[in-house]
């Protein structure tokens, strides 16, 4: 135990020394400032021309506004941080400093996927909660507001996963355009084609596509096989337990980031750290 | 006790280059015991397969009686490339406490530990160092912490590889002694160095790796003083 989080705790010291997070925590303050003012100045617009919209914007959309921009600067924290994190202990050799220690390989992965994943929650959090603090998501119940945040952190675990797989066997720069490169692949294909026609081909490269790259989870939504599991789990919902609509995206999220996790595993347990 | 290292018909290839040819050897009792040959025989790479850094090889091998295939293998058991290295920002006092608690047993108290700690530190030389970090440590300094924490803990077996390179004699001399103290106490050591009258010095085996394979084994190196490290050497790698 003491292992891995002294790993999670390396993470974190090292990533507090970079520039990516100091770069991205100024944009992200910023971006915060702005989209107050630009709800501030809704709200007064519409408070003087008796309920009229300035732009067609109304207060609600700052909040979607905010989220996307707090989201997709956690993404890149997140991908930035990964494809550099396990590489560098390779190429410096503290992978197999670590590795000489009486631990499975797979606890020195553990540590390093749940230090990235950690730093990119509390970043994350850390501006979704000053974005509810600054009331950038007005009429947004807190129920939601946690689903909310709930759904999106399960997104980064595949993310990091398949960039320490590319990252481990290329350069980093590669490794992120490659991801990118993938993820968008997998974005288009998932857009322009009907999913269910997708989910019943036996085997494609789509197919891999897909399963290694996780699209944005509202794009899962429609799949047949996960509208079964929303009926099955709303049908079996106690009362007491809010209904939750993406969870059969968070389920698939979670099965995916153990499959990732189990891949990366194997491939790590068969390296040598010799020569 | 079981046996600190038994090493049975290794063999292991990089492509076609073969390194380790059906290496078989067994160090019955705590021992000082060397690894030698020219650059190239494999001495590093048997290191590295004994620490499991490579883990596809053909053959067997155990540390103190645990196939080296289980990680539970290195638990007694430390290993000191020819450089150590660490996290930058990490200070001397951060490091070593990261190792000797991962070392030591749970019944250890924090005055064993504290002990211990001292016992390390007037050995290598390490006083003054604590709150130093490791980014403005020097090549000797950071072999000796390396050193330092090789031997934390309830370390039984030491693999060293090319360990006296970058020491200043004082340092050369402390670890010499140190090794000693540690074989009293009943530890193992394994080495590979190039320089043979240090090992002659306090080793009281060698074997010779030459093309992957061990060609001579060597007893009670300080009593056969007649037969000098230096010679048989030259006799088994001579060039011409």
């Amino acid at each position: 135990m003491r292992y891995i989080v002294f790993l999670i705790k390396t993470h974190f010291l090292h990533e507090f020394r970079s520039k990516k997070i100091i770069f991205l925590s100024i944009f992200s303050a910023l971006y915060l400032f702005l989209t107050y003012k630009l709800g501030y100045q809704i709200e007064n617009f519409s408070s003087q021309y008796n309920g009229k919209e300035l732009l067609g914007l109304d207060v609600n959309f700052i909040g979607l506004i905010y989220f996307g921009g707090i989201y997709f600067t956690s993404f890149f924290l997140c991908t930035l941080s990964s494809v550099s994190s396990l590489k560098e202990d390779l190429e410096n050799k503290m992978s197999s400093q670590f590795l000489l220690l009486p631990y499975p390989r797979w606890h020195y992965l553990l540590g390093k996927f749940l230090g990235t994943w950690f730093l990119t929650l509390i970043f994350f959090a850390l501006f979704f909660i000053l974005g509810a603090v600054f009331s950038l998501f007005p009429t947004i119940s807190v129920t939601t507001l946690l689903l909310l945040f709930f759904n999106s952190v399960l997104i980064f675990p595949p993310v990091i996963l398949a960039c320490f797989l590319l990252s481990s066997y290329m350069p980093s720069l590669w490794s992120l355009i490659l991801y990118f490169f993938i993820r968008l692949t997998g974005l288009a294909i998932a857009g322009s084609v009907e999913y269910s026609t997708y989910i019943s081909t036996p085997f494609s490269y789509k197919k891999i596509v897909f399963l290694f790259f996780p699209p944005d989870f509202a794009l899962f939504s429609n799949s047949p096989f996960m509208k079964n599991i929303n009926e099955f789990i709303e049908k079996n919902r106690p009362e007491s337990i809010p209904s939750i609509s993406n969870l059969s995206v968070n389920i698939h999220l979670a099965l995916l980031s153990v499959l990732l996790f189990a891949v990366l595993c194997l491939l790590f347990q068969r390296r040598s750290f010799g020569r | 006790m079981s046996s600190p290292i038994v090493v049975q018909h290794v063999s292991k290839s990089f492509g076609k280059f073969v390194v380790l040819q059906d290496v078989s050897l067994s160090l019955e009792r705590p021992s000082l015991v060397a690894l030698l040959g020219p650059n190239g025989a494999g001495k590093t790479t048997l290191f590295q397969i004994l620490m499991g850094l490579i883990p596809s090889f053909e053959g067997e091998a155990f540390l103190h009686g645990v196939n080296i295939k289980n990680p539970h293998a290195r638990k007694k058991v430390s290993f000191l490339s020819d450089s150590f290295n660490f996290y930058p920002f990490y200070t001397v006092s951060q490091i070593y406490n990261f190792y000797a608690h991962i070392k030591s047993p749970p019944e250890y108290s924090v005055t064993q530990k504290k002990q211990q700690q001292e016992e390390l530190w007037e050995a290598f030389g390490l006083g003054g160092l604590d709150s130093k970090q490791f980014k403005f440590l020097s090549k000797g300094q950071r072999e000796r912490l390396g050193m330092a924490c090789c031997f934390c803990g309830e370390t039984s077996l030491v693999l060293l590889d090319e360990p006296f390179t970058g020491l200043d004699p004082l340092g050369v001399k402390d670890l010499r002694n140190y090794l000693l103290s540690f074989n009293q106490k009943g530890g193992t050591v394994f080495l590979n160095s190039h320089i043979l009258a240090e090992i002659e010095k306090f080793c009281d085996t060698a074997f010779f790796l030459k093309d992957g394979q061990i060609v001579q084994r060597i007893e009670k190196i300080g009593e056969a003083f007649e037969s000098p490290l230096e010679q048989t050497y030259s006799s088994l790698f001579s060039r011409n």
